[in-house]
């Protein structure tokens, strides 16, 4: 165990700072400790002990650590993730974001920018750009529907405001395949006030049903990093599981073609945007009808890495196509909060407020709650 | 009354030992909390000099392992049965350290038995067991008495005080509080300069063995120095 000390403080003193020697030639004479100032001297010198010099991990033998490193040249698990959360996990460390403590933190050690540095290495790790970088996973508006192929689950609520009590919930899984696509299933059921018919009095009841089920297809098609741009094609088909009658669905299947353009734009502020149109097999239960909506957000931090608090503004406009219609607005405020400290869990609460025909149409109090599952379990990250 | 006494007292010392045993800090890390940052260390010489692997293959990594401890420490409880737990609780002051100084620390006596075998070790108490004298054990190790008889046999001075998180390792060097934080920040453990690491007198708390004899009742009749390079 007893080695000559200075000999050993050359490397201990660098410890995890000189992981591989080898490229950082040392000798005794020049003892000193490796300039920091590239990202791969960073890497090999601070991270590559335990992440390994390729990214995957090093030998479990070596570490004998419960919790494993990820692999970085798994482009589906690594493309994801925004640097923002892999800065964050660096300097503040594993637990700061529910990971393990064998993740340290670097803060002290290192400075931001080599820390940056060091995730810029880590980015090479992964070669197959297909995959869009988690920086255009933009936070997700209430009604725009996102261009960012996702895994996540989100159970959205609508109540009305007045009139005949109105919930209507809606619950979507969504699950990517391949670098750039994604399918989903919305299932959506809710509770509905009428007016009692048969009692003839004017007295009300409620009813609960399932809505029409949707499959849908997402890809994107287009996506770049530095421009901060992702463009993608969905369409939905949705049948007519729920009960017309009552107010539950269409009555008749509809296709739903749209695109989605997600755009980052400076000072950290969004928009996002989504066209498209509703094509209906049986014109006598519903019109085709075509819609716009737009979302502009802005994003910022508790801290420097902390909780993510996003409000956004959302503007809707819809038409049927039938000659007489009119375009329908609602402006949508609302805000976006990370819940846990994985931050794969997220609130969002708004109102959709029609702009015209307000007369027929009611105020909406809207929120939803997502959890992003390929970053962890609904417990995990708290 | 004497019954009700006799439950007061019973309850009191109930709540004072759960009190004394919930205030013991966690002293001890295995060393899987160590070797990630300190192995992978390559000498100028291309030699690999990583403190973990070469540790892992060592004696005293390997101390509570080794099946002729077990097996002398098993026959000397087979002889001595009165003495069994006093035993078990001496002779893994050296060979078990972790565990033996946190079940005294935690008002218990050490045991080894239980422990065995020391390969399927699941629970932190046993995966202490199994790791030996580990990095936290030695690098823990205060100034106090170091030289002096009061420190043989295993009577080193450690800090029983200052809960897990805020404990130091001592080391020959002065680490910058960024590394230091950085260290604590998966260790548990800071590291602090303390260059009494360096002297022969530490390892003499180990390597200096003075065992009590026993008679046949497992009482105390003599003193035997089994060990004494250092002397
Ligand atoms: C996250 C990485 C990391 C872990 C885990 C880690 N260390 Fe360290 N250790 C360091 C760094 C960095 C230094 C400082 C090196 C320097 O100053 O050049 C250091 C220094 C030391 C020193 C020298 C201190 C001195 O004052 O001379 C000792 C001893 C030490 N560590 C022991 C341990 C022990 C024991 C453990 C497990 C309980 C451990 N280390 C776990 C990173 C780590
Ligand atoms: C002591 C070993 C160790 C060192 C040194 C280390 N890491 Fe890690 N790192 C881990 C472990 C273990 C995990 C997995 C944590 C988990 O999954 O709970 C991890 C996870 C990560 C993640 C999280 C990926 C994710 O989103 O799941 C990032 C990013 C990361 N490390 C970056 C770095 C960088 C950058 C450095 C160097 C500046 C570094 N690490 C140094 C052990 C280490
Ligand atoms: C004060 C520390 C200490 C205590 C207490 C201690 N030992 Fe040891 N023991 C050692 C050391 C140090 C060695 C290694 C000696 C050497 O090889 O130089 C050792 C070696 C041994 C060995 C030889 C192991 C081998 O594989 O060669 C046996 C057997 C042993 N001890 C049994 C016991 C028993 C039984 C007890 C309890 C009565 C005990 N020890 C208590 C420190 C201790
Ligand atoms: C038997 C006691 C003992 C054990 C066990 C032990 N060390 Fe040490 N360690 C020392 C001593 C003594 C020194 C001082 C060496 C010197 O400077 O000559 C030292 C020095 C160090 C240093 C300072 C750098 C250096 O090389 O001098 C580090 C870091 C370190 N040990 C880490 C560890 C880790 C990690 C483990 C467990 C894997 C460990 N030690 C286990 C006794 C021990
Ligand atoms: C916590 C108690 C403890 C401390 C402190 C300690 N040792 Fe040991 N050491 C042991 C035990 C126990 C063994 C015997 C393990 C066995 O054989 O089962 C041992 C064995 C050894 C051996 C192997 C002997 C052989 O016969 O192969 C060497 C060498 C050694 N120690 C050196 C040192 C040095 C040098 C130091 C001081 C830096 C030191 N030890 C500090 C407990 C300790």
């Amino acid at each position: 165990m007893i080695r000559p000390s200075r000999l050993h403080r050359c490397e201990s003193s660098i410890t995890l700072f000189i992981a591989a020697v080898s490229l950082v030639p040392l000798t005794l004479v020049a003892a000193e400790e490796p300039v920091l100032d590239n990202g791969r001297a960073v890497y090999q010198a601070a991270c590559a002990s335990c992440h390994g010099s390729s990214g995957r991990g090093a030998p479990p033998s070596l570490l004998a650590l419960d919790t494993p490193p990820p692999d970085f040249t798994d482009c589906d698990f690594a493309n994801r993730e925004p640097d923002s959360d892999w800065m964050g996990i660096t300097y503040e460390g594993g637990p700061s974001r529910g990971f393990s403590e064998f993740m340290p933190a670097f803060q002290g050690a290192l400075t931001v920018e080599q820390v940056q540095l060091a995730v810029n290495h880590i980015r090479t790790f992964c070669t197959d750009q297909r995959w869009p970088r988690g920086e255009l996973n933009l936070p997700r508006p209430l009604i725009t529907n996102k261009a960012f192929p996702e895994d996540e689950a989100v159970i959205t609520t609508l109540i009305d405001a007045g009139g005949l009590g109105s919930i209507l919930n809606k619950f979507v899984w969504e699950q990517r395949f391949g670098p750039r696509s994604q399918w989903e299933v919305v299932v959506p059921f809710g509770w509905l006030e009428t007016v009692d018919v048969i009692e003839d009095d004017g007295s009300t009841r409620w009813s609960s049903s399932m809505g029409d089920i949707a499959f849908a297809l997402k890809h994107a098609f287009y996506h770049n990093h530095e421009k901060g741009s992702i463009v993608a094609i969905a369409g939905e088909i949705i049948f007519p599981t729920g009960d017309d009658e009552l107010g539950f669905g269409n009555g008749t299947t509809v296709f739903e073609p749209f695109i989605a353009w997600g755009q980052i734009l400076p000072a950290n502020f969004f928009f996002q945007t989504q066209l498209g149109a509703e094509l209906t097999a049986d014109k006598d239960k519903a019109e085709n009808a075509a819609f716009l909506r737009c979302a502009l957000g802005w994003t910022t931090t508790t801290g420097q890495f902390g909780r993510a608090w996003s409000p956004m503004v959302e503007v809707t406009a819809g038409r049927e196509f039938a000659s007489d219609a009119d375009i329908r607005y609602s402006i949508v405020p609302q805000i976006q909060i990370t819940l846990n400290k994985r931050q794969h869990i997220m609130f969002n609460i708004g109102v959709r407020e029609p702009l015209n025909e307000r007369d027929v149409r009611n105020s909406q109090v809207v929120f939803y709650l997502l959890w992003d599952w390929f970053d962890g379990t609904l417990l995990e990250g708290w | 009354m004497m019954r009700r006494l006799t439950i007061l007292c019973f309850i009191l010392t109930i709540t004072t030992v759960s009190l004394v045993t919930a205030q013991a800090p966690s002293l001890f890390v295995t060393a899987d909390r160590c070797m990630a940052c300190h192995n992978g260390l390559i000498t100028a010489e291309g030699e690999d000099a990583s403190i973990g692997t070469a540790w892992r293959s060592s004696m005293m990594a390997n101390a509570a392992r080794d099946p002729y401890w077990q097996a002398a420490i098993r026959r000397e409880a087979l002889v001595h049965p009165t003495a069994a737990a006093v035993i078990q609780n001496e002779c893994g002051a050296c060979h078990m350290p972790m565990h033996r100084f946190q079940a005294n620390a935690e008002g218990r006596q050490g045991e080894v038995f239980v422990h065995l075998p020391l390969s399927g070790a699941t629970t932190p108490e046993g995966l202490r067991a199994a790791d030996g004298v580990s990095c936290s054990v030695c690098h823990q190790i205060s100034d106090e008495n170091l030289g002096e008889p009061e420190s043989f046999t295993a009577r080193f001075g450690m800090d029983t005080v200052t809960g897990a998180g805020q404990r130091q390792v001592y080391g020959p060097f002065d680490v910058d509080a960024g590394r230091q934080s950085l260290m604590q920040s998966m260790s548990l453990f800071l590291p602090a300069k303390g260059t009494h690491i360096q002297s022969s007198e530490l390892c003499a708390t180990c390597h200096t063995v003075i065992t009590h004899t026993l008679d046949a009742d497992g009482q105390v009749v003599g003193e035997l120095p089994e060990q004494v390079p250092y002397l």
